[in-house]
């Protein structure tokens, strides 16, 4: 049981092969670069910056269907979007959960198709 | 249809732009550019996109500030706001201040965007198609294609016609039934500034006189039984275009005082209604009587005459335009040809019958026949026996063709012999002139 899913993005290039893997690859070099500027934007507190990255690979966490992954971005892009109720702690955890989560369907998709 | 359909897409996530991109491309009409920043979409507005998908949480500038950079540079571009946010009060802001539609990021956001997209291709290929026939109806119109004449009767009608077309000086149009008052009323109209506004003709003697009140100011609902919803009237439908009153000499007395009151006042209010709504329209009217005459026997409202009569203009008849007969008679005869493809002239013996005639129906009258003509003949070619000319030989008609006394002497007696089955004695009874001018005529061989 793979930790993400295909169908809607292959929906949208109607099995288009060379298509998935290129975003795949790209899913794969945009959250390698994310996930230490978010970590370090924490690290700051830097909320703002936190909301804006989170919020920009929402959508396609949700498009390959990441299921570990979906609440817990979800819940960082609504935290982060109203300062006064920031829970630092509550905070760094989740992320580090979603991290965990998403470095392991990295590593399944650079198995999948960047061999 | 719209070919290169140029797309933009401002997007900072790469993923969703390339998702946006791939879907999009599929329509073979478009052509599309990708850009990650709002700044390197501003700074490429010059490549003229016809459609904009701008992501609204951007990384240097705001989807607002870009949207409004987009419009300032041109309205024209509609620009279709991608957010993951799904804050109503956000979409309605940006709808108002002039984003073309307002889109969720979510998994039916490809579909939405291309149903938009190709709204936009159709939106704008109507636009496109509104616009050329508005050309088109203008050449059309043209004062140098549309009025066809080489005589100066004529021509002192076009030099009116243009005297009145940077003014808005209410004109009068008089002329005989056929002679082409609507011709000249559309060509004042598609030649001056409000060409691109409405041309409303009202036929004032088409329209049953109880009628016309409703017809022109309009009427609200309830305004008498039967008014089941509020209707605007010509004045209101022609807006800030040209009005033409054609016949108003068929207008009745009662009638033509509210008209003169609407003219006087430039403001009317709908029958039924309170409300008072300003006229902006031109008018321009017409009639085949003689108003003046109208006027002396108290049949046309003085005060309403002197209203409408501004610059008057008198379309000639066809009789006295010369050799326009001719120039027309070719001309509906191209046209026929060219409707029905096939290629006709018209010989010199039909021009010459043509041409000696009175054509009381004027214009009208004139393409009737020459449309017949091209009918009837079996060749390329319009001869004297295919002009079928239907008006009673009046006095008028006789002394058009312009014949010597010899001449008109020679046929009078002619027709008379005719008539009384060539018995001489009978027919110079009747004419009243000696036995020995018809013999003599006759052994002249000259009947």
């Amino acid at each position: 049981m793979k930790t993400y899913n295909i169908t809607k993005l292959s929906e949208i290039c109607m099995g288009d092969e060379v298509f998935i893997s290129q975003m795949i690859q790209t899913f794969v070099t945009q959250i390698n670069k994310d996930l230490p500027i978010i970590q370090s934007a924490i690290d700051i507190k830097n909320w703002d910056t936190v909301h804006k990255i989170t919020h920009k690979i929402k959508p396609s966490i949700d498009m390959l269907d990441i299921a570990s992954a979906k609440p817990l971005i979800k819940e960082i892009v609504e935290k982060t979007r109203n300062l006064s109720t920031i829970n630092t702690e509550e905070l760094t955890k989740t992320f580090y959960i979603l991290k965990e989560s998403l470095q392991e369907t990295i590593r399944e998709m650079t198995i999948d198709y960047c061999p | 249809m719209v070919s290169n359909f140029k797309i933009f897409i401002v997007e900072d996530d790469p993923f969703y732009r390339n998702v946006l991109n791939y879907h999009l491309s599929l329509n073979p009409e478009t052509t599309i550019s990708c850009f990650e920043t709002g700044q390197e979409c501003l700074d490429n507005l010059h490549l003229k996109p016809d459609a904009i998908t701008l992501d609204y949480s951007l990384p240097d500038i705001s989807g607002e500030v870009v949207l409004n950079r987009i419009l300032a540079f041109d309205n024209q571009i509609p620009v279709i706001i991608v957010s993951g946010q799904d804050d109503i009060s956000t979409a309605i802001n940006l709808l108002k201040k002039g984003a073309y539609d307002y889109v969720i990021k979510d998994d039916d956001t490809k579909n939405r965007i291309w149903s938009i997209i190709n709204n936009i291709i159709e939106k704008n290929a109507l636009k496109k198609e509104v616009q050329d026939l508005k050309e088109q109806v203008k050449s059309q119109f043209d004062i140098k294609t549309n009025i066809i004449s080489s005589s100066k009767a004529m021509h002192r009608v076009i030099t009116m016609i243009n005297k009145s077309l940077n003014s808005n000086i209410t004109v009068s149009i008089t002329g005989e039934t056929g002679s082409g008052k609507e011709v000249v009323a559309k060509s004042i109209h598609y030649n001056s500034n409000r060409s691109k506004r409405p041309f409303i003709p009202v036929n004032i003697a088409a329209i049953p006189s109880e009628l016309i009140e409703t017809e022109l100011f309009g009427h609200e609902k309830g305004a008498f039984t039967g008014a089941m919803a509020r209707r605007i009237g010509k004045f209101e439908e022609a807006k800030d275009g040209t009005l033409f009153l054609d016949e108003i000499g068929e207008m009745n007395l009662g009638m033509q005082a509210k008209l003169l009151r609407v003219l006087q006042e430039r403001e009317l209010t709908r029958v039924g209604g309170n409300e008072i709504i300003k006229l902006k329209c031109r008018v321009i009217s017409s009639t085949h009587k003689n108003l003046r005459e109208e006027v002396t026997a108290g049949r046309f409202r003085e005060d309403l005459y002197y209203r409408l009569i501004g610059l008057p203009i008198l379309v000639p008849p066809l009789r006295e335009r010369d050799s326009d007969v001719i120039l027309l008679a070719k001309h509906f005869a191209f046209e026929y040809a060219k409707d029905n493809n096939i290629k006709i002239k018209i010989s010199p013996e039909a021009q010459n019958k043509l041409l000696h005639y009175h054509w009381p129906g004027n214009i009208r009258e004139l393409k009737a026949v020459v449309e017949l003509a091209c009918v009837m003949t079996d060749t390329e070619e319009v001869n004297p026996e295919h002009i079928i000319l239907n008006s009673h030989n009046t006095l008028e008609s006789i002394l058009t063709s312009e014949l010597t006394m010899e001449e008109y002497k020679i046929a009078i007696i002619g027709h008379y012999l005719k008539k009384y089955d060539k018995d001489i004695l009978t027919v110079a009874k009747k004419l009243e002139i000696g036995k020995s001018t018809i013999y003599r005529m006759l052994q002249n061989n000259l009947i």
